[in-house]
């Protein structure tokens, strides 16, 4: 079975050679610039080229034409295809894939929606990775998959609401941008959107937030997996984990940064978590 | 003679021969007022308590006992302003409340309902202090019982209830030292000393009987301010008002002509409006002419208390009131998620009737209050009991505590879940303010001159120097602790937006691994303050 995931899912090299996972890139778009997600540009690279900009970044979703060309080579050879993307309620990739799938009646390939994006989406990627390498069925790693999208708590935090509220990328959100004092928005992924949940003023209290968090999940859950990532703010997210790992029942399953495409729209200095009950026993 | 009953007439004498006194006296005690801050209105504030109490005694047309104390203590509560002020209404509706269900009064009931009323004016302030009039109260109270056991003569009691008193008044500085290094007695002890004696000098001058009720009209207009207030001002008036130019300060000018504890709220399309009047349509008429008018409640006070429904239902799980001084902040608390804002703060105390307006007008059924500041707390306290909506008062005694508290309120989170999390963050701000001093004065072992500059923190002085630009670096240094991240700076309304970033830079200098923030906030009290996290 091959599994293709897109750029969003922000898995590191070593990861995608290591577990023969293929990625559909997105697209970046910065002034007049552009650059295919992870190809042309690696996340530290990409704050860079952020930090000197003075213009607003975009993104486009991959069309189906490079759907069709990345499964091609593996309905060929007969293998059946999961094919599972960034949520549906944030990008048309899905829809892409979609469009695509349908030009090869017949084939095995699944496409899911993850209704999640980045450390979360590598989450579910990972799993389905173990699961199709114990032997199971395309279908039953697409329905676990699909199961375990909306199962997995989403957490983020930014340094201003500006990136995600320009990009169109966040419902909800007028009583966090009337606030006229700063603050560290803490964000949810929920149904596959983006939500802003808390005001937090200090760096301090939202780690401490994100600690509470894991550990109410762990007391309840017992076994948790984690994945973490965060967007040119690495030191902060190293002194974060080595909290969270200390958590009984966290194994954490995968440390990421968050590349061009979702950087693009949270902005730089985003940090976040992503848990679910491992399911895997 | 011995006087062994109170009539209720006689009761009634008695409470405003107490009020005439206070009111005499009110510059005195303005002067002597040091603490819990010399600000300069414990006279002021007792004798707005006091008079709206007479206002409610004046309006009766029955007098019998019960309806006295219930008009009494109905009135104490609505007028309550400041800290002595909300201590005394206190006392009154818990003396109320004790002698209710009885026709004339003996000694034992003055002192148990007396003792008892001390008691619940200890649960209402936010920290006790002793060397306050809460010590006077209760040292007389202590003492009127011990009395009663030995005398059934009221004259009696209520001459060893004064000599309680004026020992306990002297003895305050030896309580309270910030009153010892300024050299006067607790203001608030003094004017509740002043009200007894009042009563003392009508008690032993004056037979029941030759006693026209007319003549206590003359008592509500011994002090200068009262001379507005013939009216009784019983209707609470509430409306909303859509225009296109709608101005908050002029539209307050207007309706103070026709009534008091004016609450205007809002912006130049749309006013929500709380006054007290004894005109409702005079009042609702011109307003209809400034805009359009809707949301119209009218009640008579007399009768709100237990006839008030809250009908609306309400899909909001919480609603947030908070009382601020200063349009700067006032805006801040908007932006942050508070439903009303009611005007107040350590210089202009709103009175319960505002804050129990400001419940009933919210949306939800479940009220959080941000009362951020200490004097304030009793009164809010007090309109939390009063509303039949459910009121929760969090121990907010700053502005910046405030405002930490409403940035962790979350609009769909459960009731309780937004208190407990509000009350935490509350705690996690420390706050702190540059003002100038009023007189010459050691306080704290700090002398301070007139017009210097002085820092605050935790109730105390913490430094004073001639400049505003060595006393707030001062300040927060002695705030500051290693894991803090960040300085907040607010400045007040005479302080120019230039002079403001200069003190930013100086602060951004001063602690560089910090960030420095500047907001304005529009105080009046305070050039600055300045809060830490």
């Amino acid at each position: 079975m091959k599994i293709i995931t897109d750029s969003t899912a922000d898995l590191t090299k070593e990861f995608i050679l290591k577990h023969n996972i293929e990625i559909v890139p997105l697209t970046i778009h910065l002034g007049d610039k552009s650059w295919k997600d992870y190809y042309d540009v690696e996340p530290d690279g990409y704050y860079e080229l952020l930090r000197k900009s003075s213009a607003f970044p975009t993104t486009s979703q991959p069309t189906p034409q490079d759907f069709v060309n990345a499964y091609s080579p593996f309905v060929e050879k007969g293998e059946p295809i999961l094919s599972v993307h960034l949520s549906s309620k944030l990008s048309g990739t899905f829809q892409s894939a979609l469009l695509a799938r349908s030009q090869f009646a017949g084939a095995r390939i699944e496409v899911v929606d993850s209704l999640q994006a980045s450390f979360a989406l590598s989450m579910i990627v990972i799993i389905c990775d173990e699961k199709a390498n114990q032997g199971a069925s395309l279908e039953e790693v697409a329905d676990m998959a699909r199961k375990i999208g909306p199962q997995i708590e989403t957490y983020f935090s930014v340094d201003s609401l500006e990136y995600l509220h320009r990009g169109g990328r966040i419902g909800k959100a007028q009583a966090f941008l009337g606030t006229l004092m700063k603050i560290k928005p803490l964000l949810k992924v929920v149904n596959g959107e983006v939500q802003p949940i808390e005001k937090i003023r200090t760096r301090d209290r939202l780690m401490n937030r994100f600690v509470e968090l894991v550990e109410q999940a762990a007391q309840e859950h017992s076994q948790l997996l984690l994945t973490v990532a965060e967007s040119d703010n690495s030191d902060v997210m190293t002194e974060l984990l080595g909290r969270l790992e200390r958590i009984p029942g966290v194994s954490l399953v995968f440390r990421g940064k968050i590349g061009g495409v979702i950087t693009s729209h949270t902005g730089p200095g985003a940090l976040g978590i992503a848990f679910v009950k491992d399911i895997r026993q | 003679m011995a006087i062994l009953y109170l009539s209720a007439k006689r009761f009634r004498l008695c409470v405003l021969a107490g009020a005439e006194l206070v009111f005499k006296n009110r510059d005195h005690l303005n002067k002597i007022n040091v603490f819990p801050v010399p600000d300069g209105d414990t006279g002021s504030n007792m004798s707005m308590t006091l008079m709206a109490v007479v206002r409610e005694i004046e309006a009766l047309q029955d007098v019998s006992l019960e309806t006295t104390v219930k008009a009494i203590a109905w009135g104490a509560l609505m007028g309550a302003r400041g800290n002595s002020g909300i201590i005394l209404a206190q006392i009154l509706s818990g003396v109320a409340e004790g002698i209710e269900g009885k026709d004339r009064l003996s000694a034992e009931d003055v002192a148990s309902s007396f003792s008892r009323a001390v008691k619940k004016a200890y649960k209402a302030i936010l920290h006790p202090a002793e060397g306050t009039i809460l010590t006077v109260v209760r040292e007389t109270a202590e003492a009127a019982v011990e009395a009663a056991k030995t005398t059934s003569d009221l004259a009696f009691l209520i001459d060893e209830m004064v000599k309680t008193a004026r020992v306990s008044v002297e003895r305050t500085p030896e309580l309270l030292p910030k009153l010892k290094e300024a050299g006067v007695v607790d203001a608030g002890g003094l004017g509740f000393l002043y009200f007894l004696e009042g009563m003392l000098y009508l008690v032993r001058g004056v037979t029941i009987d030759d006693v026209p009720i007319d003549d206590e009209k003359e008592l509500a207009y011994m002090s200068g301010e009262a001379s507005g207030h013939q009216l009784s001002y019983r209707y609470c008036t509430e409306f909303v008002l859509k225009g296109s130019q709608i101005s908050e300060d002029a539209l307050k000018k207007d309706l103070s002509l026709k009534g008091d504890s004016i609450v205007v709220v809002g912006d130049s399309r749309l006013a929500r409006v709380h006054i007290h009047t004894g005109q409702p349509q005079e009042v609702l008429q011109y307003a209809s002419a400034l805009g359009h008018v809707s949301s119209i409640k009218v009640d008579d006070m007399l009768v709100q208390h237990t006839s008030r429904l809250v009908s609306q239902k309400s899909t909001k799980a919480s609603s947030v009131v908070a009382i601020v001084l200063g349009d700067g902040f006032k805006e801040i608390f908007y932006n942050a998620g508070a439903e009303l804002v009611v005007d107040g703060g350590p210089t202009q105390n709103p009175s319960t009737m505002d804050i129990v307006s400001a419940i009933e007008t919210v949306e939800s059924l479940n009220v959080i209050i941000l009362p951020n500041h200490k004097n304030i707390y009793p009164s809010a306290i007090q309109a939390a009991e009063m509303t039949t909506k459910q009121a929760t008062v969090l121990k907010t005694s700053s502005l910046p505590e405030g405002i930490s508290a409403l940035l962790a309120y979350m609009d769909e989170a459960p009731y309780e879940e937004n208190v407990n999390r509000m009350d935490q963050a509350s705690q996690q701000v420390k706050s702190g303010e540059v003002l100038v001093a009023s007189r010459d004065v050691t306080l704290g072992g700090i002398l301070v001159k007139t017009n210097d500059f002085i820092g605050t923190y935790k109730g105390e002085i913490q430094c004073s120097f001639a400049s505003i630009k060595e006393t707030l670096p001062v300040l927060v240094k002695r705030m500051h602790e290693p894991s803090d991240e960040i300085i907040t700076l607010f400045f007040g309304d005479t302080v120019k937006k230039s002079d403001a970033e200069t003190m930013q830079s100086i602060l951004q200098m001063s602690f560089p691994d910090k960030a420095v923030e500047l907001y304005y906030g529009g105080q009046s009290h305070a050039h600055y303050i300045v809060s830490v996290e």
